[in-house]
């Protein structure tokens, strides 16, 4: 067995450890990525090799726990991707004007900055009402951290510059609250959002979503993964709804490609037809 | 979520203690904010508890720099200080929460308290057929939920006034004396019951049945007939708050 094959042997067995100790599912996350943040992980504990570090992980919860924020890293922000929500807003949410009562799920949410994005939008195009939103991550903690709405103040330039790119209509400044270092979402923006614990390896259908919105997140699963995750969002979609993945990932190689038609190509988002 | 027990009475007041810190509503008939808060910072368990002032008076600049120098925000009360107050506390309190070297440990742990959501929980159902009645029931059961029933909108009322920590409310549309629509109006006409989760299963497929439903009151619909394991995980959703 070649060194690689024994270093991929010993990730398989880290996360095999993470999974029964703490239950805690990263054996399907893309092999690359995953043994990129492990090894991260090893050199900063100072440790030689992945096996030191599964003991470590077992033994100590300290070590697991910063392994956990590894492997956890989702890079967001409020209005990531300006054209995406300049999509949303010009071709999508027209289309379901007329519907009485919408649903969206943002699943793999991670600290929300993507959910309140949206229900600012909906907000400035009058369909917050009548929205239900999901907001979805499989990491009770960044799902506390998203429910508080508290994000870092040094953060809202680059927030506000997204939001008035992303095509927003009045300040950012108007959503939050500012203190301390820290700004809070406004509570008007979370009456209709409802933060829940889902894990997209494991869990089910929970409703039919008019717009389910999953970016950046099927990137870091394997293809045995992103199949049953994407058979799940079929699932959970209904006849004629969006279905929106990040700019790095695409609907075309799955199996379920046929079932949906593209909308706008660039920004990944699809509608059911099938 | 935190314990209220009166801490120091100084005066007519008593400050309850909030956990973390305490936040002290100043502006009291028998003494002033500020002997209250230079009272307060004499006491020897109280040196160090943060203080937000919320007050209905305009400060003067000299009473505007006493106060600063006891308290670590002042906020003026106006149209929307109420939210305003709640905001700033809440962000006040966030950052002495993240300093603490406990918030680091919590991740780990808490996987695991998600996936104990079902077991002691309390879920009504509510369905006039009686089938329906067993079936969830058994499914319920077996997850350890305590389930409790009603056969129509009156029964499911008398039972929430009976049963306070009901989590959740299983709720069928067409039931006979009293529907499923009506049960939910007169819920949510109930301020207690404001928070309590209410899942409507519904046999009428149309789209504007299930905005009906979202009007009534209930928080979430499903078709019947119910898919068991998308109600199991409806349920999860919803019972996670």
């Amino acid at each position: 067995m070649t060194a690689e094959a024994v270093e991929r042997l010993e990730i398989d067995l880290l996360f095999e450890a993470m999974h029964r100790r703490y239950g805690y599912d990263f054996r399907h996350y893309a092999s690359s990525s995953a043994a990129r943040r492990v090894m991260r992980r090893v050199a900063r504990e100072g440790l030689s090799s992945v096996s030191e570090l599964q003991h470590c992980v077992l033994h100590d919860e300290s070590v697991a726990e910063a392994l956990l924020r590894d492997l956890s890293i989702n890079v967001t922000e409020l209005f990531r991707d300006p054209e995406f929500y300049c999509a949303l807003r010009d071709t999508v949410l027209p289309q379901l004007a007329a519907h009485v009562h919408l649903k969206f799920w943002h699943a793999g949410c991670a600290t929300g900055e993507e959910v309140y994005s949206m229900a600012i939008l909906l907000t400035e195009e009058g369909l917050y009402e009548r929205s239900q939103l999901y907001a979805t991550d499989f990491n009770p903690v960044a799902l506390e951290a998203a429910n508080s709405g508290v994000f870092p103040l040094a953060r809202m330039r680059l927030y506000s510059s997204n939001y008035l790119q992303a095509g927003g209509k009045r300040s950012l400044s108007d959503y939050y609250h500012a203190n301390y270092e820290r700004t809070i979402m406004d509570e008007k923006l979370k009456q209709s959002i409802l933060f829940t614990h889902h894990n997209l390896a494991t869990d089910s259908s929970f409703g039919e979503m008019q717009v389910i919105i999953c970016r950046n997140v099927l990137i870091y699963f394997d293809r045995e993964l992103q199949e049953r995750v994407l058979q799940l969002f079929d699932d959970s979609l209904c006849d004629a709804g969006f279905l929106c993945l990040g700019s790095h990932e695409t609907l075309k190689l799955s199996g379920l490609a046929d079932r949906y038609e593209t909308v706008v190509d660039k920004q990944r988002i699809y509608r059911k037809i099938g | 979520m935190v314990s209220r027990q009166p801490v120091l009475t100084l005066g007519k007041a008593s400050l309850l203690m909030l956990g973390i810190g305490t936040i002290a509503l100043v502006g009291l008939p028998d003494m002033s904010g500020l002997n209250l808060l230079e009272a307060l910072r004499a006491q020897p368990e109280a040196e160090q508890i943060p203080v937000v002032v919320y007050t209905g008076k305009e400060l003067e600049p000299k009473e505007r720099a006493q106060l600063d120098h006891y308290a670590q925000s002042v906020i003026i009360k106006d149209a929307r200080s109420p939210e305003r107050l709640l905001d700033d506390t809440t962000l006040f309190l966030h950052r002495v929460e993240e300093d603490l070297p406990e918030a680091q440990r919590r991740t780990i742990r808490m996987l695991h308290d998600v996936e104990t959501l079902f077991a002691g929980r309390k879920v009504l159902l509510v369905d006039d057929d009686m089938r329906n009645i067993f079936s969830l029931s058994a499914v319920l059961q077996e997850k350890s939920v305590e389930v409790f029933t009603a056969a129509n909108g009156r029964e499911a009322l008398e039972q929430l006034q009976a049963e306070p920590d009901i989590a959740l409310v299983l709720m069928d549309i067409m039931m006979p004396e009293m529907d499923g629509y009506e049960a939910m109006r007169r819920i949510r006409e109930q301020p207690r019951f404001a928070e309590l989760s209410i899942i409507a299963l519904t046999a009428k497929a149309m789209k504007g049945d299930r905005a009906l439903c979202i009007e009534a009151g209930a928080n979430d619909y499903l078709a019947k007939p119910v898919d068991t394991e998308k109600l199991l995980s409806m349920m999860r959703v919803w019972l996670y708050r």
